[in-house]
């Protein structure tokens, strides 16, 4: 019976993996890294003990805000490090396999899929762009910009209240309209120069002032799949958009160089 | 505000790091296989965790490879 289960990280290729060997860093349960090969691939896992690991347990502790953090961090740790050395195709967090014959199994029926995703992945990271927009600064610019609204508003003073009352409020609507409508446009600018230096690129859902914890919206997400030559052309896009964009209250964020997380799809190179 | 934030530096926050590891990586689907349910970050409180980002923070940081 066994008493061990095998979260995997990742797979690489033997080649590169056999230059540097595997890091020095403890897994998950504290066990350490090991590898599986087969034929030109190694699968990267460490031991966890099966009763910590089971789906019930898993279920449990995924609700567990700080096991999650804990976890989710150390996962992306371990991938860094792997990316960092290796083309790395990263497995979803926390990918368990309960006998190392079954994940043996599993690299020799999609090993072609793996090779080839290797290849397509190799030299490139994944870069990921958050765009935070602050409306304050927005409403003001608008304002100035289109010297109409002022006079609209003075203009509802002239009518009686019931209808200043609707009239105000298709102003104030209007206005909202060309602020989404700016913001778009930025956001789309934005997205277009880091796309021109992507292979691939994935827009993602926006995430609430709750889960980011800021004060600002969140107005765009996506990532990127970038080569490290051109990734280099990323601190200059900063710089730009740093001059242009800053007094709209706008700001792009840009973190990297990650795993290529989104970019490595099975799917793609699907076989029947 | 709008710099490069590296993962080798101290900057990447908690919500940077979730959004990218949750419900992403490939799938090897086997029969003794265990995964977990996909964590939709939209609907997870992270204001409850975000007083523990500066010790995340630090366990971030990048491990040299030798």
């Amino acid at each position: 019976m066994e008493t061990h289960y095998f979260y995997v990280y990742g797979i690489v290729p033997k080649a590169e993996l056999e230059k540097t060997g595997l890091p020095e860093m403890s897994g998950i349960d504290q066990s350490e890294l090991e590898e599986m090969t087969y034929h030109d691939i190694s699968a990267i896992y460490t031991q966890v003990r099966k009763e910590e690991y089971t789906e019930e347990e898993l279920d449990k502790k995924t609700n567990d805000l700080k096991w999650l953090q804990e976890k989710a961090v150390h996962h992306n740790e371990i991938l860094s490090a792997l990316h960092s050395s290796y083309t790395t195709l990263p497995l979803k967090f926390c990918t368990l396999y309960t006998t190392l014959s079954s994940l043996e199994e599993v690299l020799a029926e999609h090993e072609d899929q793996i090779r080839s995703i290797h290849e397509s992945i190799k030299g490139k990271d994944e870069w990921n762009l958050k765009i935070y927009a602050d409306d304050s600064a927005w409403e003001a610019m608008i304002k100035e910009r289109h010297p109409e609204i002022e006079q609209q508003y003075k203009d509802l003073e002239s009518l009686p209240p019931g209808k200043r009352f609707f009239e105000k409020k298709k102003i104030e609507k209007a206005v909202k309209e060309a602020i989404e409508a700016e913001k778009a446009k930025i956001c789309q600018q934005i997205h277009l120069n880091v796309s021109e230096i992507s292979d691939k690129h994935k827009e993602k859902e926006l995430l609430s002032k709750q889960a980011t914890g800021r004060s600002e919206d969140m107005v765009w997400n996506g990532s990127y799949l970038i080569s490290r030559q051109a990734a280099q052309g990323i601190d200059q896009l900063l710089e730009q958009w740093q001059t242009t964009y800053k007094v709209l209250g706008v700001y792009p964020e840009c973190t990297g160089p990650w795993p290529v997380y989104q970019f490595a799809k099975l799917g793609e190179a699907k076989l029947s | 505000m709008s710099e490069v934030k590296r993962l080798n530096n101290e900057d990447v926050s908690l919500v940077d790091i979730l959004d990218a590891v949750l419900d992403t990586g490939v799938v090897l689907q086997g029969d003794l296989m265990i995964s977990i349910a996909d964590i939709d970050l939209v609907y997870v409180d992270l204001r409850l965790l975000i007083s523990s980002v500066e010790t995340l923070n630090r366990a971030t940081r990048r491990k040299e490879i030798n």
